[in-house]
């Protein structure tokens, strides 16, 4: 039998593979095709210190091997989070990992210390990288001295492990790695969408309402790899990779250039098996591979 | 809601640009409900995300559904280039559809404009399996032609969509009065309403359409269930791409529609 299970801050995953943020609602989306149980990890919908809105219609557009999106943190703010979707995910087996973002710095740390002794959450994963609102976020995310003092305001209101996760719209992703490793992130995980554009050629208008959103699916999985290869050689703290895997082949890939763990989004949408089916590969890997633990993977690019 | 492979029974070209595909897909065929959708993989080299289309009714004594298609873009393009025996990857039935009850006594009037057609076939044949309750059913179709380009009439193959009970109770508009009346289905809406004495509206089409149908059906009273069309990338209610205003929220048109009360929606 080999061993799918790693550990990030103390805490065992029964496997690497998770959602990532803003792609799996709030756990319950998915659950008439595979039980979130079945994951290393389920990973909130981000949520911030009000409800919000969100972003004009239309907020999504196909491109080029993936899409664009701007969505704009649409959610239903902290307290119907702890009231109405906890009871669910605090029923799940696996870990619970629960997306923040804050207009803020000091809006970060109100949201952990009110999410803090909520019953059944293991990780804070803090968004210093959306792309799609006018308030902050990814501004927290490409300035090393923001994404420290983010960083800092949520490990001071928590007790929890605290993933940061990281914008590649910067021009060195490991200046800010190194900045919130410094600032006590026990895990980074990289990256989010790349700032994209596109054009209706008929109208001669965006293809959405804010012009500019975030490009994910396998078009950026090279960007990634490399983004995710640069950090795990610049931190000590484990890395989780996200960013365009489509299959089994392509979280090895991941993991081998550096990443603990990784998370699937948008593939998701084409098809919702696409996490069950990751884990059955990846087992059927190592056992060809014979290789009996999978922490064995990571970081092992020849270079 | 479930992934079901579906094979392609029969696909045939309606008229320009329309297409009418039948699935073998017992499982999704099974609990289909009108106004319901399917999300369909399309494996041409340019599509990466599912394509969301209404299904246009069920067969179960076969167990098929029908989609009823237009070709758009490079999705249904694809699609409507599948032939007998192409097998496809088909997620659903997704969304929450048209409200049937109580309806037993009531003048019933369907608006369908243009492809918003597929959601209103399914709906008549639904409604035509509840005879016993009494039901007077009539059907307002729009489109903007209904004239090929050798001058011949296509409103016999669209008419030919829908249930042959209901097929008489059509009344027609064409932007370009091709055939049936000249104008929009919302001129001759208010007129209809009354002398039919319609009680229930059930509306798809266009989004200024069915603003247009909301207002009239609230001017006069009656109670009106739109279905609205949203781009999607999950349609399932993960990734809130789909969302419009209703009762001053943004809500997934995905999972809490396709189907809205009219006067619930914020049209503006």
């Amino acid at each position: 039998m080999t061993n799918l299970a790693i550990e990030i801050a103390g805490k065992k995953f029964q496997n690497p593979v998770m959602p990532a943020s803003g792609t799996f609602g709030y756990g319950e989306v998915y659950t008439d095709f595979f039980s979130p149980n079945e994951l290393g990890a389920v990973v909130c919908k981000t949520i911030k210190y009000e409800s919000w809105e969100g972003n004009p219609t239309p907020r999504t557009c196909e491109t080029s091997c993936g899409m664009l999106n701007a969505i704009g943190l649409q959610n239903v703010g902290r307290e119907k989070f702890v009231k109405e979707k906890m009871p669910f995910l605090r029923q799940l087996k696996t870990n619970i990992i629960v997306s923040i973002a804050g207009s803020k710095i000091e809006e970060y740390g109100q949201l952990a210390a009110r999410l803090d002794p909520v019953e059944g959450i293991d990780f804070l994963e803090v968004n210093i990288s959306c792309p799609n609102v006018e308030a902050g976020s990814q501004v927290f995310g490409t300035n090393p001295d923001m994404a420290a003092a983010v960083t800092n305001a949520v490990k001071n209101n928590t007790h929890l492990p605290i993933i940061v996760k990281l914008t590649p719209n910067v021009t060195d992703i490991t200046v800010i790695a190194k900045a919130v490793e410094a600032a006590g992130a026990d895990a980074i995980c990289a990256i989010n969408t790349l700032l994209g554009m596109s054009i209706d050629i008929n109208t001669g208008k965006p293809r959405i309402a804010k012009t500019k959103g975030g490009y994910s699916g396998p078009g950026i999985k090279p960007i990634a790899i490399r983004m995710v290869y640069e950090i795990a050689e610049a931190v000590k703290i484990p890395v989780i990779g996200v960013g365009g895997i489509m299959n089994w082949e392509d979280a090895v890939e991941f993991m081998m250039a550096g990443a603990t763990a990784i998370q699937v989004g948008t593939a998701t949408f084409v098809d919702p098996m696409t996490m069950p089916k990751i884990i059955k590969g990846l087992a059927e890997f190592l056992e060809k591979q014979e290789i009996d633990d999978i922490k064995k993977l990571i970081g092992t690019v020849k270079t | 809601m479930l992934i079901e492979k579906a094979r392609v029974a029969y696909n045939y070209n309606v008229s320009p640009g329309i297409y009418k595909i039948i699935f073998d897909a017992p499982k999704i065929s099974k609990s289909a409900q009108p106004g319901q959708f399917v999300m369909i993989k399309c494996e041409g080299k340019q599509t990466f995300l599912r394509r969301p289309l209404s299904i246009a009714g069920t067969k179960s004594e076969n167990l098929t559904i029908n989609l009823v298609i237009k070709v758009v873009g490079i999705g249904t393009k694809w699609l409507a280039e599948s032939t007998f025996g192409d097998t496809l990857d088909l997620l659903g039935p997704l969304g929450h559809g048209y409200t049937l009850t109580n309806l037993a006594g009531k003048k019933i009037l369907l608006v369908a404009g243009g492809i918003g057609m597929a959601s209103m076939i399914f709906l008549a044949e639904e409604l035509s399996r509840h005879r016993k309750q009494d039901l007077k059913v009539n059907i307002l179709f729009g489109a903007k032609t209904l004239e090929l380009d050798d001058g011949n009439c296509f409103y016999a193959s669209i008419k030919n969509l829908f249930p042959s009970s209901y097929r008489e109770k059509i009344t027609t508009t064409t932007e370009d009065g091709s055939y049936g009346h000249k104008g929009l289905v919302t001129d001759i809406l208010p007129s209809i309403i009354e002398k039919k004495e319609i009680n229930q509206i059930f509306a798809c089409g266009p989004k200024a359409m069915l603003k247009k149908v909301a207002e009239i059906s609230q001017a006069h009273n009656v109670p009106c269930q739109v279905c609205l069309e949203k781009r999607m990338a999950c349609g399932v209610g993960a990734c809130y791409s789909c969302v419009c205003r209703v009762k001053g929220h943004n809500i997934r048109v995905c999972k809490n529609g396709p189907v809205f009360e009219a006067k619930e929606v914020d049209w503006s």
